[in-house]
């Protein structure tokens, strides 16, 4: 492989990795913000 | 106006940072030179010495929010600390990825296990996943508080890695900032800030998510509590 080739392989995971996280992150919050919706209205209506 | 700046300003700011460092990174500087020749392999270490500089704050952060929550004991202060492990961990598991993609074309070899600072920062990686793990394996009280403890010792590991890669600056022909000339150490300097901005944002995100997590966490309680 040429320096090129490697430089695109190490930027394309770089970028790839950190826009994964980002979209776990966002699922994440969603998930949690969720979740505390549906507690506090489990305890409001108690 | 805090909220603003730290959820929106601050990841289009690490954003454009990043561009900009990968044009000056890709364009800007000529080939860096290793061994007497211009390699443009070389230009792999703008963004490996970055994910490094992230990953060596998140594990300071680690350490100083860990020290933080044992004298407070506010679960803000574990959320933060598990926060930025997990943050640093990416940008070392990024280290790791970028390091032996350098290494094969320059050294013909993936990997090499007498590379102290291979084997440094592998341990580095392994101690902070064991961190996570720990989290995980361990909830509750006791749990972030053998983290917090985990967390403070593991740190030990960062400055070992840091005069590892100082001592045998001569393999990697770029540590050592002094002997490089200016136009590549400016874009150097613009790939530490980017990173760091970047390891901001994204530590910003991952501690709402974890204040989101003890809410959840305190709400379960409660709920317990009552039934």
């Amino acid at each position: 492989m040429s320096d090129l080739g490697y430089i695109v392989l190490a930027f394309g995971l770089v970028w790839g990795a950190v826009a994964l996280y980002l979209l776990r992150l966002a699922a994440l919050r969603r998930e949690l913000a969720r979740r505390v919706e549906r507690l506090e209205k489990a305890g409001g209506a108690r | 106006m805090k909220d603003f700046l730290l959820d929106r300003v601050l990841p289009v700011a690490a954003f454009l940072a990043l561009l900009a460092a990968l044009a000056a990174s890709l364009s800007w500087t000529d080939p860096p030179v290793f061994g007497g020749t211009p390699r443009d392999i070389q230009r792999i270490f703008y963004f490996h010495v970055g994910s490094a500089a992230a990953a060596g704050v998140g594990f300071l952060l680690v350490m100083v929010f860990s020290i933080v929550y044992l004298a407070r004991r506010t679960p803000l202060w574990d959320a933060a600390a598990a926060a930025a492990a997990e943050v640093g961990l990416l940008f070392c598991t990024l280290v790791l990825v970028t390091g032996p993609i350098w290494a094969h074309p320059v050294w013909g070899t993936w990997w090499s296990w007498n590379e102290p600072r291979l084997t440094t920062t592998l341990v580095l990686w392994f101690l902070y996943a064991g961190y996570l793990i720990l989290r995980w394996a361990l909830p509750g009280h006791r749990g972030t508080m053998a983290a917090a403890v985990f967390g403070i010792i593991a740190f030990v590991d960062v400055p070992v890695v840091y005069f590892t890669a100082r001592a045998r600056a001569e393999l990697y022909a770029h540590p050592v900032l002094s002997g490089v000339d200016a136009e590549i150490r400016q874009a150097l300097m613009l790939s530490l800030l980017a990173f760091l901005l970047l390891f901001g944002a994204l530590f910003r995100q991952r501690l709402a998510a974890g204040a989101l997590e003890k809410r959840v966490e305190a709400l379960e309680h409660e709920k317990g509590e009552e039934g």
